[in-house]
């Protein structure tokens, strides 16, 4: 059982990374670079890195084009062009094997505990509810944002950011799975976070024009919506085709339990 | 939702099977959790200078 799901997973994963990657070639990588641009303008001319903030130890050792040489030793960073792509291609790859398992499990878990079909459009749902758990909920907070703009403490934004996905994904599985009682408390743990509010920088900065910084948002949303319905749709496939949830066996326990008195059904 | 119907309707040799997959699915989300969560959150600048560009994109908090 294991192996198959990893196999799912890889294959998935592979297919939705790359298909992300080419799609960031044309249209986030490009932004990312000019954003940097500003950001190694003002580090050159101050004979610092660029960042303003610097809560986190990352923030000094983040440029790209080594304006951080000032500091003496530079960290490796991926060169431009063919390097950067690949590094990017890598993360995405492996992004998409991890969450390719994690959208398998909920599906095995669907399909087998609860004995309902899994198709790719059950895929679908689970790619767009990961979407909306791991992208929207907390861009909502915290819009993806360019190199060179302000933000607060990175401790402060990934805690928040953790919490925000947990409390929406189980907001959106209460909606899904459980009686319409539940509705109150899931829609309480969907606006919980936003009601929190995401931890913000007292003056927004930015290096680059607002109308870039905009455009930067929507094509971030859009491609992680790509990556999320794309994985979802691409896993339940799989899951369907490589046969992990036996549907003779699925049909039959579902006659008995519909002779049994399901209420649900 | 009340499962308990569900589980008394699933035949033994059904249920046994139900449970014997269970491990392998919860180590397959543990695995994706790691691996996602590492990729996105990992501190070593190595590793956040190779996954940058997709963090920006996933609205990882980057930096």
């Amino acid at each position: 059982m294991l192996n198959r799901i990893l196999i799912v997973a890889l294959i998935a994963g592979f297919v939705t990374g790359v298909a992300v990657t080419a799609i960031q070639l044309g249209s986030s990588i490009p932004i990312i670079q000019y954003a940097e641009s500003f950001e190694n303008a003002v580090g050159d001319e101050v004979g610092v890195a660029g960042h303003k903030h610097t809560n986190d130890s990352a923030a000094l050792s983040h440029d790209h084009n080594g304006a951080g040489m000032v500091a003496g030793h530079e960290p490796w960073v991926p060169e431009d062009g063919i390097e950067r792509v690949f590094w990017a291609g890598i993360t995405n790859v492996l992004l998409g094997f991890g969450a390719a398992l994690l959208i398998a499990a909920g599906l095995l878990l669907h399909g087998l505990f609860l004995r309902k079909p899994v198709n790719s459009l059950i895929g679908l749902a689970w790619g767009g509810a990961a979407f909306l758990t791991f992208s929207l909920a907390p861009a909502l907070g915290l819009p993806p944002e360019l190199p060179g703009s302000s933000a607060a403490a990175l401790d402060a934004r990934q805690v928040w950011w953790i919490g925000t996905a947990v409390a929406t994904a189980m907001g959106l599985a209460m909606i899904a799975y459980c009686r319409w009682l539940w509705m109150v408390p899931a829609i309480g743990l969907l606006l919980l976070p936003h009601v929190i509010g995401a931890p913000h920088p007292e003056v927004h900065e930015s290096l680059v024009p607002a109308s870039v910084e905009e455009s930067f948002i929507v094509i971030s949303v859009g491609t992680s919506m790509i990556f999320w319905l794309m994985l979802g749709s691409l896993t339940a496939s799989l899951v369907r085709r490589m046969n992990l949830i036996d549907r003779e066996r699925i049909s039959e326990t579902a006659a008995v339990a519909a002779a049994g008195g399901d209420d649900r059904e | 939702m009340n499962i308990a119907p569900i589980i008394q309707s699933i035949p033994n040799t059904e249920l046994n099977a139900v449970v014997a997959n269970l491990p392998a699915v919860a180590f397959a989300a543990v695995l994706g959790a790691f691996v996602f969560f590492a990729v996105g959150f990992a501190g070593p600048t190595e590793i956040h200078n190779a996954a940058h560009d997709s963090r920006h994109v996933m609205a990882f908090p980057c930096h």
